[in-house]
């Protein structure tokens, strides 16, 4: 059929992958368009000239996790299978295939079919191969279908994230044309226009109408495939329906038991063009036939059809639990269900593919009435917490509920004590912060009258959480530290790790330099933990702590390390997140084009995390607002109404004071108290600052306060006290200077208002710099530097902060290593962003790319 | 048993490393156990952009299903009709 310009596509890029440049082929289209037609025909070509490696995800409800992997292990052989069939990490399995993948001898073509129906496991593992295939040679082909895969479906996220990468190509698959199908319908003396009416030029369709040869065409896909099985034999048939009702891949052992079908009956369903035999399995020619054939089995044989597959594989040695739980399900088999869906939730659950685990546990879930509390209680618990792992919050809080009662049903307290004290960290996630409190309290108080244990310590770090969200700052303390002798006593760093780690993010209100030790302790205890995450939220900590009290220097290091270990580890919600604090701490530091870079990039990112959206967006909106941009309000209004949501204190009070900003130099002062008066009460109630001084700042600003309030940070206070140079003074210690220019902005010395001015313009504040010039006028003063113009009004193609500090590098002359020293992030990211910056300046190399910048002023020189 | 020559196209095969050699030799030797039929490896050159082997086995299709197997490419294949040497004028 007509796809020489994809079979094309594919092998310029395996061309490329034999050069040592990977690539990742996105093939999508409809079922039946004939994805996987394309991607065997282009195998078949290059068997001999490459390995070819083939995984499909499967239509189960609950798809096996890594299901592909597993498949393609058993090709591929050596380290890899032994890894799949071993117990290795999640880690150790993805690094050993990204290993396999390369081989000196020949390129390697790695397919997986039906991303569409991928487990979370998989999902996982084609975003960490896609973000290192760039150096290997291999061709990765995944195949989807892009119109299944809308809205909110999980493969969004990751083609989102797969997409933007240099390794990713895209194949969109089209229809057959009119002239194509009434081609084929000529060759088998059937009307070209009437198959091309029905079918719309779906290939699988067109095919299976005309497989019928009776001159008459059937409506629909489904009536196509019945009329070809209902001229099969009785065996043939009941060979069909066995097959149909395995998902996944029916064994021909397995066919053969299930349908008592001889040799001959198999032979005659791959005669007739229904099934094929390959590798001692068979497998519908699509899955639409296989549909078709499952839906016409009378309900009432089906269960009976799933009891004897249940059967057959409950005797093989090693059987997935995920396709026994599956079956034993179908089958309305309780007792197989208890046995195997448990299992699978486990295996589930280690591999990372929670959503699984979950629907595993939920399964096992509703078959569990009437068995022994103590197991009950398992099970609940365990679904709580996968589906906490994937933020189904209303369906964890039902089940921590659930483990709760079982758990004191057999009056075990350090269990029922564990489970309160994680169901209040779900419940303040809600914003039912009574009852969190109410349930950590709970816990503690169960405990309390016993020796100190770990289920002790694990409640008083969820205490000291909560008490730290809600900035109560001395409890937070406290309790943290109750947790870390504890956990000392028990020898179990990652509690360490996790009890310093609020201890420290406490301490930064109270105590700074404090923080930055308890943190340093909570990295190092996290580091030897092995727990790649704990590390991650350390480093986020120790970034967005010290950024929120302005210690810069702390804040800049961290965030910039945060968001190299967290690429480097996958943990893409805290890279995010450190991403956006790291724009937040430029736009603070008057690094506005990076803060500019930063900010669009991490508002953009594919998470859509939440607490990362807010700071973007306020970073962005407030940058916009100093720059007298256009388009400010948008960011803010959109981070305000997050906040809002949120309730925090840390979320509003930025995206408030970007508000009264915002109003203040629009000459709308009179707006400000109804934009921050409710947020600066917060704040004055949780004693905290920074935001009681910035939203004290901007009350006075409007008239409404004379004094400074009690507990303002000191530039705050200073400047509210009228001591302007005072307080620019302290803002210039603190690094901040457009706070300071701001500051100076207040007195009524011409050299101290020209050095505003010098520095405004030198931010390109215009708006600022408008107000500051037009009281030096007032003050007779008028040789004045011309008005500031945007600092880098020319980034026409769209470089990322990051890549335009690469590109300063690039015209410095420097190497990957060098800058890679400089940037602090390894020569192969330094790589990845140089080859980012030649595809978007439309250069060969590093030099046109260093002159292009100089010519355009890119980068300041 | 038929012997058969070999020739193996891999750009910079000449280039290879000791661990990469060993590498090789390791995915060889593995599948050569797993073909479960009579087959010696003998030698192999490498030497610039090729690898040449020597194997003895029953067919062709087997040197085949050994490439494919192990991920060697295998350009040619041919019996080796007969083996000569500086002897051989002796004879």
């Amino acid at each position: 059929m007509e796809r020489q310009g994809e079979l094309a596509a594919l092998e310029s890029w395996l061309g490329e992958a034999r050069a040592g440049v990977g690539r990742l082929a996105l093939v999508a289209g409809e079922a039946g368009i004939g994805k996987t037609s394309l991607v065997r025909a282009f195998c078949d070509q290059h068997a001999d000239a490459a390995r070819v490696w083939w995984g499909s995800c499967d239509a189960l409800s609950t798809p096996r996790p890594l299901g592909p992997l597993y498949d393609i292990a058993r090709m591929a052989r050596g380290v890899l299978s032994s890894l799949m069939a071993g117990d290795a990490s999640r880690h150790d399995r993805f690094s050993g295939f990204l290993e396999a993948l390369s081989w000196p001898l020949q390129p390697t073509i790695a397919v997986i079919e039906d991303i569409h129906w991928a487990d979370e496991a998989t999902r996982d593992l084609l975003v960490f191969v896609a973000r290192r295939l760039a150096d290997v040679n291999a061709l990765m082909v995944v195949t989807y279908r892009d119109d299944e895969v809308s809205g909110d479906h999980p493969l969004r996220q990751v083609l989102g994230s797969v997409a933007t990468l240099t390794v990713a190509r895209r194949l969109l698959l089209p229809r057959l044309s009119p002239s194509a199908v009434s081609a084929l319908a000529a060759a088998r003396d059937a009307d070209g226009q009437q198959v091309y009416r029905v079918t719309g030029g779906n290939p699988f369709f067109v095919t299976e109408v005309l497989a019928g040869g009776t001159g008459q065409v059937p409506g629909t896909v489904t009536d196509a495939v019945l009329a070809r099985a209902g001229r099969l034999s009785r065996s043939a048939r009941s060979v069909l329906e066995a097959a149909a009702v395995v998902p996944d891949r029916a064994e021909i052992e397995l066919v053969r038991t299930v349908a008592a079908g001889d040799t001959d009956a198999i032979e005659e369903c791959v005669q007739a063009g229904l099934l094929l035999a390959t590798d001692r399995s068979l497998r519908f020619r699509h899955e639409l036939a296989r549909l078709a054939v499952e839906d016409s089995i009378p309900g009432t044989r089906r269960p009976g059809l799933h009891a004897a597959v249940l059967a057959h594989l409950a005797d093989q040695p090693a059987g997935d639990p995920a396709r026994l739980a599956y079956h034993a399900e179908q089958a309305g088999d309780r007792e197989a269900v208890l046995a195997h869906a448990p299992t699978a939730g486990e295996l589930a659950s280690r591999l990372g593919a929670h959503r699984e685990a979950a629907a595993h546990y939920e399964r096992a879930l509703a078959h569990s009435e009437g068995i022994e509390a103590r197991v009950r209680a398992e099970l609940f618990e365990q679904h709580a917490d996968q589906c906490t792992a994937i933020d189904e919050e209303a369906a964890a809080l039902r089940s921590y509920d659930g483990a709760v009662a079982a758990w004191r049903e057999v009056d075990d307290p350090e269990r029922t004590a564990t489970v309160l004290a994680r169901r209040a960290y779900a419940l303040w996630g809600v914003g039912r912060n009574d009852e969190a409190r109410a349930s950590v309290e709970d816990a503690i108080a169960l405990l309390e009258s016993r020796p100190p244990g770990l289920a002790l310590a694990t409640a008083y770090t969820y205490s000291a959480h909560l008490h730290m969200l809600a900035r109560q700052i001395p409890q937070a303390i406290e309790l943290g530290q109750q947790a870390i002798a504890i956990a000392e006593d028990h020898h179990d760093v990652a509690l360490l790790g996790r009890a310093l780690n609020i201890v420290g993010a406490a301490q930064w209100f109270v105590d700074p330099d404090q923080a930055e030790v308890t943190l340093a302790r909570a990295l190092e205890a996290a580091h030897r933990s092995g727990d790649d995450t704990i590390v991650g939220v350390v480093m986020r900590m120790l970034g967005s702590g010290s950024g929120e009290v302005r210690r810069y220097d702390v804040a800049d290091h961290w965030l910039r390390e945060g968001v190299r270990w967290c690429a480097e580890h996958d943990l893409d919600i805290h890279g995010d997140y450190c991403l956006a604090w790291l724009a937040r701490s430029c736009f603070e530091l008057g690094r506005w084009p990076e803060a500019d870079q930063v900010a669009t990039d991490a508002a953009a990112r594919p998470s859509q995390h939440t607490p990362t959206r807010i700071v973007a967006l306020t970073a962005l909106g407030r940058l916009r607002v100093r720059r007298g941009d256009t388009g400010a309000d948008e960011p803010l209004t959109e981070a305000w109404d997050l906040a809002h949501a949120t309730g925090d204190l840390q979320r509003l009070w930025p995206a408030a004071a970007g508000r009264a900003e915002a109003a203040w130099l629009a000459g709308r002062a009179g707006d400000i108290p109804g934009l921050v008066s409710d947020t600066f009460e917060l704040a004055v109630r949780l004693g905290q600052a920074w935001p009681i001084g910035e939203l004290g700042f901007w009350l006075w600003r409007a008239g409404e306060l004379r004094t400074p309030p009690e507990g303002a940070a000191e530039p705050f206070a200073r400047q509210i006290a009228g001591d302007w140079r005072a307080a620019a003074e302290a803002w210039e210690r603190v690094g901040c200077p457009y706070e300071t220019a701001v500051a100076l902005a207040d007195g009524d010395d011409p050299d101290e208002l020209r050095r505003a001015l010098t520095i405004l313009g030198g931010l390109g504040a215009a708006p600022m710099a408008d107000r500051v010039a037009a009281r030096l006028r007032g003050l007779g003063v008028h040789d004045l530097p011309r008005r500031p113009s945007r600092a880098t009004a020319s980034n026409p193609e769209g470089l990322t902060g990051r890549q335009l500090e690469v590109l300063g590098q690039l015209v410095e002359g420097r190497t990957n290593t060098q800058i890679a020293a400089v940037l602090h992030i390894s020569p192969k990211t330094v790589g990845h962003h140089v080859s980012a910056i030649l595809d978007k300046l439309g250069v060969a190399d590093r030099r046109e790319a260093a002159r292009l910048a100089r010519d355009h002023g890119l980068i300041e020189t | 048993m038929p012997t058969y020559l070999i020739e193996r196209n891999i750009p910079g095969a000449g280039d290879l490393g000791q661990d990469q050699l060993r590498d090789v030799a390791m995915a060889s030797n593995k599948v050569v156990a797993d073909l479960d039929v009579p087959y010696t490896w003998i030698r192999s050159y490498v030497a610039g952009d090729k690898i040449y082997c020597v194997h003895e086995t029953e067919d062709v299709e087997t040197i085949r299903e050994h490439a494919r197997c192990g991920g060697f490419p295998a350009d040619l294949v041919v019996e080796v009709a007969a083996e000569i040497g500086p002897q051989t004028a002796d004879g």
